[in-house]
């Protein structure tokens, strides 16, 4: 965007520049035309056709902007200038100190619209040229001297112009100084300004997250903290569905109702076992008269806590197995092993008192 | 490291062996040579084994045991395990070994009381 | 998943060892004591396997964690024969050595998750977990 800013600049520039040269040049002209007719000086003539081809070439170039480059454009009109210096150098030696200086102004025109490698060889070009002129117009008389009235004349109108010139350079210079300041100061602080607004857009957008990430945090702390809660009240459920129940010293009941999943099993085997560790039972009952089926993996699981059971020194009893499910288990070929089954409890107890010779300890009485 | 012995006690007619560490292979195979050169010097009766300080019972333990109780029981000496922990027994039996040829009971004590009340005679309780 | 902790198996008394450290990281990993009972008498029969049929190997130990459960990885490697038929030596009352052949099927139905990997001639590796309830 620089660039094209820079362009655009440079056009408008130009556009003064030339500008100001046509009516200059154009006055030039025609005044010479004017003095060369009043006074019938073939040299004014020649200035005129000098002064006339840079109008000429002014107006190409104000015709040309924006259709042939800035450089070629201002190429032109420098070799227009340096041809007419060297005419009027040449012709009138006079002239020459100004036209000298001419010369420099041409190449302070030509300085901000040409590239540097360009201007250099310009400045060489000029210089060179300069140099020629100079000698030239020492060693080379074409015309008899003008007559003073005449020089002076020409003189003024040329020192004029040069230093209009000039001055307008040097005031479009300052110009062009004061707009890039202007141009650097406004982006310094446009960008000062995006750069707060994005730091304050990214710490804000920080901030946001990090409430996001806390809130996930919370949220997860939370679901585990759920979850072990509800871990916990399954435990107890299951604890609380597996009850045992001491009768007499050294026996234990327990009542088997609802389905006898592999962890109710688990359960249950941890509980008797525990139960019989404690209370020292000889004598485990388990009250199957809850349980609406026995399967494999029900007999399974009876036959197993009982070998368990047997493996701390008690024994396994089995009550209550209801007609139904009597003729399930044969159908399904499950077989009980030698686990003792009786009807209710009185007949287990008593059975397994007999079966065993098991003495009641102590409350003798005499 | 030599692998340490097993402590095996007598009270009357009845040897008590209590294993107190991690029975590894080597000490539970010399237990055994022990026990029976034991029972055989002493013409014991009855052997209680307990268990209560062993926290884990592999399959070569398990099957260890059920042989102690047959070799003792062809010496004429009753087998008794004591002390075997819930999580212990749970485990073997999920591993397929119910050790039907060995009798037991919940502790030392319940253990000796067994053969003071003279039910030595061989024979299975409810397997 | 933690660093896994293992035992080189080279003797009977490294089943111990093993055994203990399984344990050890069950109870430090919560689970009930009927459940480190059985995750070492799994790791117990696990090692022997090794130590009976391949001379020598490794158990390692590690916690695991699979959509917010834990639990208890057990690998026990070896570089041993190998197994020729793994369906056979699956079954109870199987085996090539003395004893009664529980050591795999028996592991199998104490833990929760059991993997076998055997080639003849290079080694075997037997993977296994257990989930906390």
């Amino acid at each position: 965007m620089d660039r094209q800013h820079d362009l655009a600049d440079q056009v408008a520039w130009l556009r003064q520049t030339v500008q100001w040269m046509i009516p200059i040049g154009i006055g030039s002209t025609l005044i010479y035309g004017a003095g060369a007719a009043l006074f019938a000086q073939p040299l004014l003539a020649l200035m005129a056709g000098t002064t006339l081809l840079v109008s000429i070439a002014s107006v190409w170039v104000r015709w040309s902007i924006g259709r042939r480059s800035i450089p070629t454009l201002v190429l032109a009109l420098v070799l227009a200038l340096w041809t007419t210096i060297v005419v009027v150098s040449i012709t009138i030696p006079a002239t020459l100190p100004g036209t000298v200086a001419a010369l420099v102004m041409t190449i302070a025109l030509a300085l901000p619209y040409v590239p540097s490698a360009m201007l250099r060889w310009l400045s060489l070009a000029g210089w060179l040229l300069s140099l020629i002129t100079v000698v030239l117009a020492r060693y080379l008389t074409i015309f008899a001297p003008l007559p003073q009235q005449v020089a002076d004349m020409l003189y003024f109108f040329v020192t004029l112009a040069v230093v209009a010139v000039c001055l307008l350079l040097l005031w479009q210079f300052h110009a062009r100084l004061t707009t890039s300041l202007q141009h650097a100061q406004t982006a310094n602080s446009a960008l000062v300004q995006a750069q707060a607004g994005l730091e304050a857009q990214v710490a804000e957008r920080t901030a946001t997250l990090r409430n996001a990430l806390d809130d996930v945090e919370a949220r997860a702390a939370d679901q585990t903290r759920m979850r072990e809660e509800l871990e916990q009240q399954r435990e107890a459920i299951r604890e609380l569905s597996v009850p045992v129940i001491p009768v007499l010293v050294g026996v234990l009941v327990m009542p088997l109702v609802g389905a006898l999943d592999s962890a109710r099993a688990a359960v249950v085997a941890e509980q008797v076992l525990h139960a019989v560790e404690q209370r020292g039972a000889r004598m485990v009952i388990f009250d199957v008269t809850g349980l609406p089926i026995i399967d494999t993996q029900v007999a399974q699981v009876l036959l197993h806590t009982t070998a368990a059971v047997r493996l701390l020194g008690a024994q396994v009893v089995i009550v209550g197995i209801r007609p139904e499910v009597a003729q399930t288990m044969v159908t399904l070929q499950l077989d009980l092993g030698a686990i003792a089954t009786y009807p209710d409890l009185q007949e287990a107890v008593a059975g397994t008192l007999r079966a065993t010779g098991w003495r009641q300890p102590e409350r003798v009485r005499t | 490291m030599e692998a340490l012995r097993i402590p095996i006690l007598k009270i009357g007619a009845t040897l008590i062996a209590s294993i107190q560490t991690e029975l590894h292979d080597a000490s539970a195979v010399q237990f055994k040579d022990d026990l029976l050169e034991r029972i055989h010097t002493t013409r014991a009766r009855g052997v209680i084994i307990d268990l209560t300080a062993v926290e884990v019972v592999d399959s070569f333990i398990g099957r260890l045991i059920s042989d102690i109780g047959a070799m003792c029981g062809l010496m004429g000496a009753q087998v008794v395990l004591t002390g075997l922990q819930p999580a212990v027994a749970i485990t073997l039996v999920e591993l397929g070994l119910e050790l039907p040829r060995v009798q037991t009971a919940l502790n030392l004590e319940k253990g000796l009381a067994l053969f003071q009340n003279g039910s030595r005679e061989a024979g299975d309780d409810q397997p | 998943m933690t660093s896994p902790k293992q035992v080189a198996i080279r003797s009977d008394f490294d089943i111990v060892t093993a055994r203990t450290t399984a344990r050890d990281l069950a109870k430090q990993l919560g689970f009930g004591a009927i459940d480190q009972a059985r995750i070492a008498t799994a790791v117990s029969e696990l090692a022997r396997n090794i130590f009976l049929y391949a001379g020598m190997g490794t158990v390692s130990v590690c916690m695991v964690e699979l959509r917010g459960r834990r639990g208890i990885e057990i690998v026990c490697a070896d570089s041993g024969p190998g197994i020729a038929d793994m369906e056979r030596v699956m079954q109870d009352g199987y085996s090539t050595s003395r004893g009664m052949g529980m050591g795999l099927p028996g592991a199998k139905r104490l833990m929760d998750e059991f993997d076998l990997q055997s080639q003849e001639g290079v080694g075997t590796t037997v993977t296994c977990r257990k989930w906390r309830a």
